[in-house]
């Protein structure tokens, strides 16, 4: 009997464990979702589509509790988010791929055991320390570098040309999704076995070659898991963002050429951040609930998506399911 | 251990000795007037004459917010508190506490051009706690804000909350037996909740109108004022009011057309929510204007300030206790913000704070409204919070 127990136990209540897990991921949906739900009904699919949002919280906010104006635009928020993510996203997979095979595959081995402390040290940064080197380093950078007064002054009609905007977003982004990536995909490229990479070398391979044509499409599925998680991330993060994104809902135009990179954004992680001042306002509150909604959606498609890569890339390399 | 016991007997004779140092100096004549606690220094001190201690009328009740005013001819000074209008008459026993009329033990006497009152008249003047005693060191001492018991609910404004929050944080510490609860909600609830009597003070940082002073005792407890700033770099001086409109409102776009440089301007506002952008919104944009959607909203006073410290083309605002060397305060319709400006009503964006009863403040409720228009509050807690004193 006791030794039954004793067997039973653990099973349990690693099971009564998870159960919570799940229990508390529903949970948060059904908060989230039903604090947003105000705003949900009385915009419909405008969420989504429409414009406006800094002046709907304005007027969110100046608005009564008995007649609370629900209706939001989050259009601008919800571009700002995935546009500033996906420029990180692409300037830290070329970044994160090339260091990874640096360390995997070049570097002697003293040099790669550093260089790997190094990326560990990079992805345990706190966000808000990549925030403040953002303000004091990158904006006054990106203000040096590519806006003059002249391009301010046109600009002006449409937006504030300031070194806080996408491109500094973007490159705070970078910095902190890099380290991610870089982790796994040096987990996925020495997962390779050695056997393919002597195959090459017998057809008188180049070092560069192997890597480029027979190491890194093997690591395919780790890497592009990697990047979906460093997406995660990006669209995620919102203190080092909110201090480096300009703080207005603007949609960059690209009609306006390079200028589009400098214009500023407000990403929806930011939003919650910048406008829960107002909070204090039910509508307001609302609002910002159904940004948070929209993220988690974000987030779910995206896991969804990496089960869904990772599944395909295993099938074609062969593996079965 | 011979030589222990001659260092004790010496270490208690030098103790012996330091122990008479402070009964020295202490003459007949100091009388030390200590008020809830603190000391206050007095150009005429107390003094004590045929039993009865007088204290200087002017120090000791503008120490605890009352306003003093002398009238030379008929030699009449008069106190007027939250609760109470006391006038006492040089060479007279009579006084009046809110027309009506007591009697002193001795008449209040000039000295050196101070009025002079008996102590135990401040006590049935205000309802101050009154004493003296002579031993270890002469001393009078009045309790006033620390004498206050009850339960007080405040309601209103969000402007005016954070100085009441304070006071009450201070005045519940110094106090046993009293609670104060302080909620917003906005200057119209705050007049609402104390006309129907919802609450016992009211708060509003919006102007009292003739109605609401019929039927409200409403009390001026700081100013607000709201300063245009820009890099101290910035050749413009000042602007008009209009000329703030434009630009905030993002009709004027360049600084050469106010006269400076030919450069962007760059505006810098509040996040919703804020107190400030709502006085700015109110004192001069106007309903139905509203701040240009390019400006870049700020979520603090601070960030705010940085913005426009670090940008030479940038222009914002901020409460006018919170500037420093590093932002360029501009005159409008040629008037400097200032102390001064804002107490004689000269610069335009500034509003005064009221706090308010239903009828004369009685007890508790005066007290709190007097300790609000203190020396004591208004140096430590209000301008400390971005106000301007009322004095």
């Amino acid at each position: 009997m006791s030794k039954k127990i004793k067997e039973l136990l653990p099973e349990y209540s690693v099971k009564m464990l998870s159960a919570a897990t799940i229990i508390a991921i529903v949970l948060i949906f059904y908060f989230v979702i039903s604090k947003a739900m105000p705003v949900i009904k009385a915009s419909g699919f405008g969420l989504l589509t429409k414009t406006g949002f800094d002046q709907q919280i304005r007027e969110g906010f100046a608005s009564s509790a008995d007649d609370p104006m629900l209706t939001f635009g989050m259009l601008a928020p919800i571009i700002g988010t995935l546009l500033s993510t996906l420029l990180a996203l692409l300037a830290a997979g070329v970044l994160a791929i090339g260091a990874a095979a640096v360390i995997c595959e070049m570097a002697p081995r003293g040099l790669a055991t550093v260089l790997t402390a190094i990326v560990r040290l990079l992805a345990s940064i706190p966000s808000v320390v990549f925030g403040l080197i953002g303000v004091i380093a990158v904006v006054p950078l990106v203000e040096k570098l590519f806006i003059t007064v002249d391009m301010q002054i046109d600009y002006l009609e449409f937006f504030q040309m300031t070194g806080r905007n996408m491109l500094s977003s973007a490159i705070v982004l970078t910095f902190m999704i890099v380290p991610t990536i870089i982790s796994l995909s040096i987990d996925a490229i020495r997962a390779v076995p050695n056997s393919r990479r002597e195959i090459g070398y017998a057809f008188g391979m180049s070092r560069f070659r192997v890597i480029w044509k027979i190491v890194l499409p093997s690591a395919r599925s780790g890497i592009v898991a990697g990047m979906i998680l460093g997406a995660g991330r990006g669209i995620g993060e919102s203190i080092a963002v909110s201090m480096v994104c300009g703080g207005t809902a603007y949609i960059p135009n690209i009609l306006h050429g390079f200028a589009a990179m400098l214009s500023p954004i407000l990403p929806l992680s930011s939003a919650i951040i910048n406008k829960s001042e107002a909070m204090s306002s039910p509508a307001v509150e609302s609002a910002l609930f159904a940004c948070g909604a929209i993220l988690l959606l974000m987030g779910a498609i995206l896991s969804a998506l990496a089960r869904l890569i990772e599944r395909r890339m295993r099938r074609r390399a062969g593996y079965a399911d | 251990m011979k030589s222990l016991k001659k260092l004790l007997t010496a270490a208690m004779a030098l103790m012996l000795i330091v122990a008479l140092i402070p009964a020295i100096p202490a003459s007949a004549a100091d009388i030390k007037l200590i008020i809830d606690g603190i000391e206050v220094k007095t150009t005429v001190p107390p003094f004590v004459e045929g039993g009865t201690t007088f204290v200087p009328l002017r120090a000791a009740t503008e120490f605890l917010g009352a306003e003093v005013s002398w009238n030379g001819t008929s030699r009449q000074a008069t106190i007027k508190t939250a609760g109470y209008v006391v006038v006492f008459t040089i060479g007279s026993r009579d006084f009046t506490v809110n027309g009506v009329r007591k009697t002193s033990v001795q008449a209040a006497q000039l000295k050196n051009g101070s009025t002079m009152i008996p102590i135990r008249a401040l006590s049935e003047a205000i309802g101050a706690d009154v004493s003296y005693s002579a031993t270890p060191t002469p001393t009078a001492t009045i309790k006033y804000f620390t004498n206050m018991k009850g339960n007080v609910v405040v309601t209103g404004s969000t402007t005016v909350q954070p100085i009441m929050q304070a006071a009450a944080d201070y005045l519940i510490g110094k106090n046993t037996g009293l609670s104060i609860s302080v909620a917003g909600g906005g200057s119209g609830t705050g007049k609402n909740d104390t006309k129907s009597g919802s609450n016992n003070i009211g708060m509003s940082s919006s102007a009292m109108s003739a109605d609401d002073m019929r039927e409200l005792d409403a009390f001026i407890v700081a100013k607000d004022a709201v300063a245009i700033i820009v890099h101290p770099s910035n050749p413009v001086k000042g602007l008009t009011k209009q000329q703030a409109i434009d630009i905030f409102t993002g009709k004027i776009k360049n600084w050469k057309d106010v006269g400076g440089n030919n450069a962007p301007i760059l505006v810098q506002t509040r996040e919703a929510g804020s107190g400030t952008l709502d006085t700015v919104q109110s004192l001069l944009l106007g309903s139905g204007n509203s701040i240009v959607t390019t400006a870049t909203p700020h979520s603090s006073s601070g960030l705010l300030l940085n913005a426009v410290a670090g940008n030479a083309n940038a222009i914002g605002y901020d409460s006018i206790g919170y500037l420093n060397n590093t932002v360029k305060a501009l005159t409008l319709d040629n008037v400097t913000p200032s102390r001064a400006t804002v107490q004689n009503g000269a610069y335009a964006i500034s509003r005064d704070l009221w706090v308010f009863t239903k009828g004369r403040p009685t007890g508790v409720y005066a007290m709190l409204i007097d300790f609000l228009r203190s020396d004591y509050c208004q140096n430590n807690i209000t301008v400390p919070a971005g106000y301007v004193a009322i004095r």
